[in-house]
């Protein structure tokens, strides 16, 4: 069974959905390959957009979403992301 | 009104690098914290990171304190420059307490995983000000941190509950240490062993949160 989930591990696979997609991904395929409720998911991207992790373009009235370079940084170091807010108690 | 700990003669200036290794400390963890932000966007990570930053000042303005008006009391000086030396040195305690706790109350902060500015104002303004007009001021000072420092430790009991590993035990190791060290000193301006005792028990919490930090690095860079 899948462990649950913290906030830094959901932002981190929502991320790499995206790297694994060209960088360019729509929000159907984010749902449904990041396993969130369509809730949870808007929130999240709203976050990682005011983070400016991903960028978001509106072609044909249809959504896309892209990986940006702080987005790239945060998949490339989360794993000191995750080690410090876990040793210190923050996540 | 205490305002001055009694520090043991051979102390003298020993107090002041401990003092120190604790700013300095403190300034890497703050650092560190500050990189991890700026790649996370991590709000609790970068109020750790203030916090931090605030023990670390406060330690900075407690060594200079120290290695100004040591030197000078062991010699012979006049009325006038004792009366000086009292003011700043009445001065450096009052800001060192004020950094040190608004420090405390940041970290505490962060534990919450809350993002709402209004408790953290209800947090720092009261405890401020209820040193800032004690007539006890050093013995206020401390019995507040030692209640912030529980919090903190007791945050650490529960992280360390949810995830057992040699970290978070050492972060919770080294903040029990740092509210020990809080709880000892408050018999500092009775009695100069404790002092000695405190600094040497803060110190160790400082190695403490230092090899937490490297064994995260560590572990990262792997």
């Amino acid at each position: 069974m899948n462990k649950k989930r913290n906030r830094l591990e959901i932002i981190k696979d929502i991320l790499e959905v995206i790297k694994n997609k060209s960088g360019k991904i729509k929000p159907t395929h984010i749902l449904y390959k990041s396993n969130l409720s369509h809730g949870m998911m808007d929130l999240y991207l709203t976050e990682l957009l005011e983070k400016e992790f991903i960028s978001e373009k509106t072609e044909k009235g249809k959504k896309t979403y892209s990986i940006t370079q702080k987005g790239q940084n945060y998949l490339s170091q989360y794993s000191l992301i995750s080690n410090f807010t876990e040793s210190f108690g923050l996540s | 009104m205490v305002f001055a700990y009694i520090v043991p003669p051979w102390f003298f200036r020993i107090d002041s690098l401990f003092e120190i290794i604790f700013s300095i400390s403190t300034l890497i963890i703050a650092l560190t914290a500050f990189k991890i932000y700026s790649l996370s966007k991590e709000k609790n990570i970068l109020k750790f990171g203030i916090g931090f930053l605030l023990l670390a000042m406060s330690y900075a303005i407690w060594a200079t304190l120290n290695a100004i008006t040591i030197p000078q009391l062991q010699e012979k000086i006049t009325g006038v420059e004792i009366a000086q030396l009292l003011t700043l040195s009445l001065l450096g305690t009052n800001i060192y307490m004020m950094l040190f706790m608004a420090g405390l109350v940041t970290l505490a902060y962060a534990t919450f995983n809350i993002h709402k500015g209004g408790i953290y104002y209800l947090l720092l303004g009261p405890t401020l000000t209820v040193i800032a007009v004690s007539l006890e001021k050093l013995i206020t000072f401390r019995i507040i941190a030692i209640f912030f420092l529980s919090f903190i430790a007791y945050h650490y009991i529960d992280s360390y509950s949810i995830k057992q590993n040699n970290k978070t035990l050492g972060a919770l190791i080294s903040f029990s240490l740092l509210f020990i060290a809080n709880f000892i000193y408050l018999f500092a301006p009775l009695n100069s062993l404790s002092y000695v005792i405190s600094h040497g028990i803060e110190l160790l919490a400082y190695i403490g949160l230092m090899a937490v930090l490297l064994r995260t690095l560590q572990h990262s860079s792997q």
